[in-house]
């Protein structure tokens, strides 16, 4: 996209959770392609310092190794961003954890809490850091949270806890979305379909794979540059009066 | 650099005299899109190629994309804007109206589409999005029951059509605007104050969200429904 459409991301700061995985990566370099100067998060410092490397303007970004779950960080990683880039424009927040267990039976307490203490505790601490910073600033600003198609299925079978964690996720983001509407700061979420990395791989045969696919109207999984597009048009300003929505990037696969 | 996707495309909008319509033209067209403007009566804009449509009519909906096909090519962006928004209690909504309602509202579309599919089928790429409404969604927050049934059908229709062009390379989505500014909700003022963001939205706003849904940037999404509503409406 380009200035002539007004995405004006130049120079605006963007911190991206889970910037090291499959999509989240080709999320900082949609953004980084478009001049912002990137915080990127993940759980691995050389992870992240492999990525930066290969963004455009790679010494403007600031990768910072952290763990979300412990909500005693955040306050560290939102700090290193003020003072290198004064302050946060946009939050894309993608970490998630997913713990696919084969049923319902086997799925344990320690699956429920880490799935959600990740996907939704941590996730409401820190937009609701984001968003006070930016009211202190008295500036605009965006949440886009990353979901799942499983906020609206459920899952299947064993990945209901975490379809349960996007659910609250999409939830939290619309009430966020009201409270904050008036702030210029929006929240939304969008919602990933099947894309193609090894997070939706992960315990999945070929042919298990293959039956998912099979439900795509498309008839392929996303690459995951394609979910970096709609990230990109919510942080811009040309979507200020988009908040609360959810969109479904998922080939057709979410129709409802 | 023009927004990817869009450069030298074929762009039809429908009910492109003002408003919504006009911005969407104005937009696709600031994007390297070779625009078709259809209305009752040809709109004039520079660089557009003005078309008189009316979309109730088969026979005026096949002759304005004969039009299309010889002066600009076979299209592949088709914009389904064309609305009225009679505003009737529903004990007074004549059949009249309702027909009327109908007709350009989701007939419209549904002859616009139809007209325009094949081409986009056997060329494996096209854009389609269709202009709903949260009264779609939630029934209208004045009495406007023709006008919600006729866009909650509209919506329908850009799922429908995304189900079965989706493995063509056709993308066909819609839009879910509340309040915003334009001539058609001079009577809705007073909802100002039910709008989380405390003001209408802008027939720019809706523009560049049709704008994106066309792009190469949207080539994953299809049959999407994108509140554009300044929070009025969170479902």
């Amino acid at each position: 996209m380009s200035s002539e459409f007004g995405l004006n991301l130049e120079q605006k700061t963007v911190l991206i959770t889970g910037a090291a995985g499959g999509i989240g990566s080709r999320v900082a370099d949609a953004f980084a392609s478009l001049g912002a100067r990137l915080c990127l998060v993940d759980r691995e410092q050389s992870a992240l310092d492999r990525l930066a490397a290969t963004l455009t303007s790679p010494n403007s970004h600031l990768p910072i190794a952290a763990d979300l779950a412990d909500l005693t960080q955040h306050t560290a990683i939102l700090d290193r961003c003020d003072e290198e880039f004064g302050g946060i424009y946009a939050l894309v927040h993608l970490a998630a954890v997913l713990r696919r267990q084969h049923s319902i039976d086997d799925i344990t307490e320690e699956d429920w809490d880490t799935q959600i203490d990740t996907n939704l505790k941590a996730s409401f601490f820190l937009n609701r850091a984001v968003a006070q910073r930016c009211l202190k600033r008295n500036s605009p600003g965006r949440l886009i949270n990353f979901t799942s198609q499983g906020w609206w299925t459920g899952g299947y079978g064993g990945s209901v806890v975490y379809s349960a964690s996007k659910g609250g996720l999409v939830s939290m983001t619309r009430g966020l979305a009201r409270f904050y509407a008036k702030s210029g700061i929006t929240a939304n979420t969008i919602s990933p379909g099947a894309a193609d990395t090894s997070m939706a791989r992960g315990g999945q045969s070929d042919d298990q794979m293959q039956d998912f696919v099979d439900m795509i109207p498309m008839g392929r999984m996303a690459r995951p540059d394609e979910l970096a597009g709609a990230a990109l048009f919510l942080a811009s300003g040309l979507a200020a009066y988009i908040t609360g929505a959810t969109i479904n990037v998922s080939g057709g696969q979410l129709m409802y | 650099m023009l927004v990817e996707g869009l450069d030298g495309r074929v762009a039809v909008v429908t009910g492109a005299q003002r408003g919504i319509g006009l911005a969407i033209v104005e937009s696709l067209k600031r994007c390297g899109a070779r625009v078709a403007a259809l209305d009752l009566q040809p709109p004039v804009s520079d660089g557009v190629l003005g078309l008189g449509c009316d979309v109730r009519d088969e026979l005026s909906v096949n002759d304005a994309f004969d039009q299309v096909e010889e002066k600009l090519g076979l299209a592949s962006v088709l914009v389904m804007n064309a609305g009225v928004y009679p505003v009737v209690p529903f004990e007074e909504t004549s059949l009249a109206v309702w027909n009327n309602t109908i007709a350009i509202n989701l007939t419209g579309a549904f002859l616009c589409a139809r007209r325009v599919l094949p081409a986009m089928r056997a060329a494996r790429y096209g854009r389609l999005v269709a202009i709903g409404s949260s009264a779609g969604k939630a029934g209208g927050a004045k009495s406007v029951a023709a006008y919600a049934a006729s866009k909650a059908g509209i919506m329908t229709l850009a799922k429908s059509i995304a189900s079965e062009y989706a493995s063509y390379g056709v993308t066909s989505n819609a839009l879910a605007p509340a309040l915003i500014d334009t001539d058609m909700i001079a009577g809705t003022k007073d909802l100002l104050a039910k709008i989380p963001v405390g003001r209408f939205g802008t027939v720019s706003e809706v523009a560049d969200l049709v704008t994106f849904l066309c792009s190469g940037h949207a080539g994953y999404i299809t049959g999407e429904v994108v509140d554009i509503n300044g929070g009025f409406l969170i479902d």
